[in-house]
């Protein structure tokens, strides 16, 4: 029998209203029945995604991926610390307007213990001072290296500065572009900024000058202005910060135009539907993807192995794309944090927030490199990075190129709030 | 001035979509004096029929007249089921309910198709040639050319047909129209499917090529719309002005402007079809080529 507890559901109507009046009521009056989201043995995280936006091509199979984990948690370890079970309260968010991130936080705050799933570098940026004032704890799956001073964060996986840091520097010391020049083609946003901010840095540490900082906006249509701004600046390394709708857009007047240099793509830039595209040749040739961990289709690998057994038996509708894989790897992090909490004894919201502090490491399975947690001060995300390849016959598209790339920018950039 | 080309057919390509989207605005707004929201939706599931004709292996031309059928459908439909039984309500509450159907059209897309990007397979793929130094996108010319051919036709029907006549006397005096044996719901339904077939000839462009198709389809509607008002809400000659005047401008802002004008923010070429649109509307209060409406004292 299949004990499957975790359930995302929609929070209109009296299950959320029974959520809380069961937090509210204090069942026991310990701590844990005082605090929002716990019932009994029950924890409820929050979960912020696109679910019917054109970014639900992300935050979909995010939600399933952090779903899948937590469905094997309970099934096979009796939930979080052997007794917790955990449910994810999922509210959907529009992509394109980061002011649905607050709101729909202000819905569910009350209904949950922490948010275990925040997508979108502008919706965290709208949360910040919300979390701090309620002390909530929130793990963004979005890469920006701010979160990583964030006390209300718990940031995981290689942050966008140090993805374009480490890709385009792989690209000037081992990928024959030496003394090429070096431009930006990045989405307006808070994760195109950031994305911009590693490649300045690069650019600081290696004595060049970016040549072009060109930005488009996600429901663009038409890509030839950008695209001929950075061909006349005779860029041959382009760090690219796009999103899956619209990389197919942005590479295919690329190449319509005869235009070919080295793009180095965010690890959300990238789609598997596009390895099948009439761009695919020129993928091949051209684009490289700078993420972590080992390819998705890696199943040398224990942990990639895991993910997809845990695939295919709680999510077997869901490809097992890189974003299912994102969402998955983020229940590694939101487990760690409420063992901890509830090994200190603390299960509220104050305790998480110690909790996050007092995790040193996440066991990963092999899927990312190590995030060293600890005091707020003293947090080092993984600072290298997997650098990958279109090839249409592999899974999802990308082989790996080169592992553990790290390139000395990248050792040495400081993470601090703006 | 090789550049300055490039930019301009982009813009004349951009244009001719909005073009298309602009007439079934205006169709829809001439025939039944409402917004049509929902033109964003029928857009995607244009594209999304498409699609799917081709994956069924239905040869591409005859794949989006299939497509173009549906939807034409589906707008007759929208009009027959839903707005005739809000015949007489605030013109702003069907607004609304077209506003509505905008979310329930891409909620029926995301049902049967998800979310993952969608390659069209169209013929055009990739394929340019040059001409003097300028690098044309087949794509390109066939949205332009494709989009003056849907457009004659309309002229042509609006103008020289039975029924484009009654389209066109029912919009400019339904009483007088229905006294002649005009029906305003008639025509109301073709306005509506008519509306559907613009839909999904800017959709099938707008997803062709490398763009795929995705939710993200749909929003080329609402771009489309400054060019709508810019033209004038009731004119099928400012949809087209309209259209091109907007696609044009944008590509031109994004190619001059935005690179040269940083303090002016990184989105300044969506912005600015917005500020042309709000200076013609000081000027000409019912856009470039709409009619001014007569008030009596």
């Amino acid at each position: 029998m299949s004990l499957v507890t975790v359930q995302v559901r929609s929070l209109v109507g009296s299950g959320a209203l029974a959520v809380a009046l069961a937090a509210c009521a204090g069942a026991g009056g310990d701590a844990a029945a005082r605090t929002p989201g716990i019932s009994g043995d029950t924890i409820y995280i929050g979960a912020l995604t696109p679910l019917s936006d054109a970014v639900a091509v992300i935050g979909k199979p995010m939600l399933a991926g952090l779903t899948a984990y937590f469905d094997k948690v309970n099934a096979e370890g009796g939930g979080v610390a052997g007794k917790y079970k955990v449910k994810i309260l999922a509210e959907d968010i529009t992509y394109a307007n980061p002011s649905t991130g607050a709101q729909k936080y202000q819905k569910i705050r009350d209904q949950v213990a922490l948010f275990g799933l925040v997508v979108g570098t502008d919706q965290v940026n709208g949360l910040l001072p919300l979390l701090a004032e309620d002390t909530v704890m929130a793990v963004p799956t979005t890469f920006d290296a701010e979160w990583v001073r964030n006390e209300n964060l718990l940031p995981w996986g290689p942050p966008y500065q140090l993805q374009a840091i480490n890709g385009v520097g792989h690209a000037l010391t081992s990928g024959g572009y030496a003394g090429k020049t070096v431009c930006t083609l990045t989405l307006a946003t808070g994760y195109g900024q950031a994305t911009v901010e590693g490649v300045e840095y690069l650019a600081k540490n290696m004595g060049f000058t970016v040549a072009v900082n060109a930005t488009f906006k996600q429901d663009d249509q038409e890509f030839v202005a950008p695209v001929t701004q950075l061909k006349n600046a005779g860029c041959a390394v382009v760090m690219l910060a796009s999103l899956p709708g619209v990389t197919g857009k942005v590479l295919g007047t690329a190449a319509q135009l005869g235009y070919a240099p080295r793009w180095v793509g965010t690890t959300p830039s990238w789609h598997h539907a596009l390895a099948a595209s009439p761009i695919k040749d020129y993928l091949v040739k051209n684009y490289w993807m700078s993420g972590a961990g080992p390819a998705l289709g890696d199943t040398t690998q224990a942990g990639v192995r895991t993910m997809l057994a845990v695939q295919a038996k709680y999510a077997p509708n869901q490809q097992p794309d890189f974003y299912y894989y994102a969402g998955y790897f983020a229940g590694f992090t939101v487990q760690a944090v409420l063992e901890q909490a509830v090994k200190s004894g603390t299960l509220t919201r104050a305790g998480l927030k110690a909790a996050s502090q007092l995790v040193t490491t996440v066991p990963s399975d092999g899927l990312f490199g190590e995030y060293k947690y600890g005091a707020v001060s003293a947090r080092d995300p993984q600072r290298s990075a997997t650098i990958f390849k279109v090839n249409p016959a592999a899974s999802i598209g990308l082989e790996v190129v080169v592992a553990d790339v790290l390139i000395p920018a990248a050792q040495s950039y400081a993470f601090s709030k703006r | 001035m090789t550049d300055f080309a490039q930019f301009l057919i982009a813009g004349l390509s951009l244009g001719a979509v909005y073009a298309l989207i602009c007439l079934a605005f205006v169709v829809v707004y001439r025939a039944s004096l409402v917004i049509n929201f929902s033109l964003g939706g029928m857009v995607v599931l244009g594209a999304y029929l498409a699609y799917q004709f081709v994956a069924w292996r239905v040869p591409f031309f005859l794949a989006v007249l299939l497509a173009s059928l549906v939807v034409a459908l589906v707008g007759l439909a929208i009009e027959r089921l839903v707005l005739r039984r809000m015949v007489g309500q605030p013109v702003f509450a069907v607004i609304l309910i077209t506003l509505g159907l905008l979310y329930v059209l891409e909620q029926v897309c995301t049902t049967f198709w998800g979310y993952d990007l969608r390659m069209l397979g169209d013929p055009w793929g990739l394929r340019t040639f040059a001409v003097a130094g300028v690098t044309i996108k087949v794509v390109d010319l066939w949205t332009i050319a494709a989009s003056a051919v849907a457009l004659g036709l309309l002229f042509f029907v609006f103008r020289r047909t039975t029924i484009g006549i009654a389209m066109r006397a029912a919009a400019s005096d339904p009483e007088a129209a229905l006294a002649h044996g005009v029906s305003p719901r008639t025509i109301q339904g073709l306005a509506w499917a008519l509306a559907g077939v613009l839909a999904v000839i800017a959709g099938v462009f707008i997803g062709s090529g490398s763009r795929g198709v995705d939710l993200s389809v749909s929003a080329v509607a609402l771009r489309a719309f400054p060019a709508t008002i810019l033209g004038g809400l009731d004119s099928t000659e400012g949809a087209v002005a309209g259209g091109l005047i907007v696609g044009v401008v944008e590509v031109m802002s994004a190619a001059y402007i935005t690179p040269n004008a940083p303090s002016l923010g990184s989105n300044i070429h969506v912005v600015i079809p917005y500020l042309l649109m709000i200076a013609v509307m000081l000027v000409r209060p019912y856009g470039l080529f709409g009619t001014a409406e007569v008030r009596r004292a």
